[in-house]
């Protein structure tokens, strides 16, 4: 699980968070109900945070160098 | 014990409408105002000795302390409120104990409950603005047989569900609360909205035809007809369909039961509001019950509308990561 969201970075640690707060809204009865609510929150907030990263690199990237 | 009959109605429908896990909190809330009321009477009661701005003072003390011990108590207390409002129910809780020397204790309980607990509890939010008027389902009352239940076309469907047929020994009660139910819920015909608006309380009966003929009949002279042809068999059943859902019933009942109907045929309709009845025993509580049963359809009309519905929403993701969770983990490579 901290090997998903170490590679999410930071996206990861957001999905985390309102992965737990989704479960413990819905009060999942099992564990495996609260697990996969995390998993995809991280994977959704993950990627999404990658593509934000992503974007900005690549806008960043294209930017003249001032100096 | 100096509670008025009221107070003690009042008490008994708080007692139904909170969740358990907040009564034992309650008591000890309940226990705080009754400490304070014949502490502020002690205190009026030698008011010779001083005067009316020092008697202001402690009173207001006092409402405050024991404003403070019903938040620290965590009993949602209207008393949690900006220092000029209870500054009022100060004064009012003096106004009282000093007309009324006598019964002092009983009526400042009354009013710090009133204040305090009861408008805090019982009473109607003001609707909010994405509530708008059309969006308010209306209670009603309908007589219903084993192929009239449930009754279609209406926006939800409720049950007055008794566990058992009346016994010479309760009749009385059976009656008293068949009367407060005709008497607070209108029948359907006479609520001005469509079947669709109303959220419906069924008082259900042995046959279609003894339904239909006490659907007919005058209100004050059919609850007697109503109570020997109960029809139990359906009430047993709603009350086991909400047990699998995961209510408890542990009183004598009679219980309000709502359901919200399901979409699909495969799906259980919803226990979605449950009120328990089992302190009532004379029409004039059984009319309260009713009444409190009446705004909170009103209440919650988001939740017998077609539309965005929060609790349905829980719902579906809550049965959706339960039922596919462990295969879906396992699929990923996480173990449970």
């Amino acid at each position: 699980m901290w090997d998903i969201i170490k590679e999410f970075g930071i996206g990861g640690v957001i999905g985390l968070l309102i992965g737990l707060g989704i479960a413990s809204w819905v009060d999942t009865t099992t564990n495996a109900g609260t697990g996969i609510l995390i998993v995809v929150c991280v994977l959704v907030f993950g990627a999404f945070g990658q593509l934000l990263g992503w974007a900005f690199g690549k806008k960043n990237k294209n930017k003249p160098d001032d100096e | 014990m100096w509670f008025s009959g009221a107070s003690l109605v009042t008490l008994l429908s708080l007692g139904a409408l909170l969740p358990a896990a907040a009564q034992t909190p309650l008591s000890a809330a309940l226990k705080e105002i009754r400490e304070t009321a014949a502490d502020i009477c002690a205190t009026v009661e030698q008011k010779g000795q001083k005067s009316n701005l020092q008697l202001s003072g402690e009173v207001q003390a006092k409402v405050a302390g024991v404003s403070a011990k019903l938040a620290d108590l965590g009993v949602k207390s209207s008393g949690e409120i900006s220092s000029q409002e209870y500054q009022g129910v100060s004064q009012e809780v003096l106004a009282t104990a000093l007309s009324d020397i006598r019964t002092c204790r009983q009526h400042v309980f009354d009013k710090l409950l009133d204040k305090m607990i009861v408008s805090a509890y019982a009473s109607v939010p003001p609707p909010s603005t994405s509530q708008s008027a059309s969006r308010v389902v209306l209670p009603s009352r309908l007589f219903a047989g084993p192929h009239q239940y449930p009754p279609q076309q209406f926006a939800a469907y409720g049950i007055v569900a008794f566990k058992s047929h009346a016994t010479p020994g309760d009749k009385a009660r059976y009656q008293a609360i068949c009367n407060g139910y005709v008497a607070t819920l209108l029948f359907y015909r006479d609520v001005k909205a469509a079947l669709k608006e109303q959220m419906v309380t069924v008082w259900p009966t042995e046959s279609d035809g003894e339904a239909d003929n006490l659907n007919k009949m005058y209100r004050d002279s059919l609850c007697s007809d109503a109570v020997n042809h109960y029809g139990l068999g359906q009430a047993l059943e709603d009350i086991n369909k909400a047990t699998r859902q995961g209510y408890k019933f542990e009183g004598q009942g009679p219980f309000l039961l709502a359901w919200s109907p399901s979409e699909s045929m495969n799906k259980p309709d919803a226990l979605v509001l449950v009120l328990d009845l089992s302190n009532v025993t004379t029409s004039e509580e059984a009319k309260r019950m009713f009444d409190l049963w009446s705004r909170r359809i009103q209440q919650n009309s988001d939740l017998w509308l077609p539309g965005f519905n929060k609790l349905a929403l829980k719902d579906e993701i809550r049965q959706w990561a339960d039922k596919f969770g462990s295969k879906a983990l396992s699929l990923i490579g996480i173990k449970e």
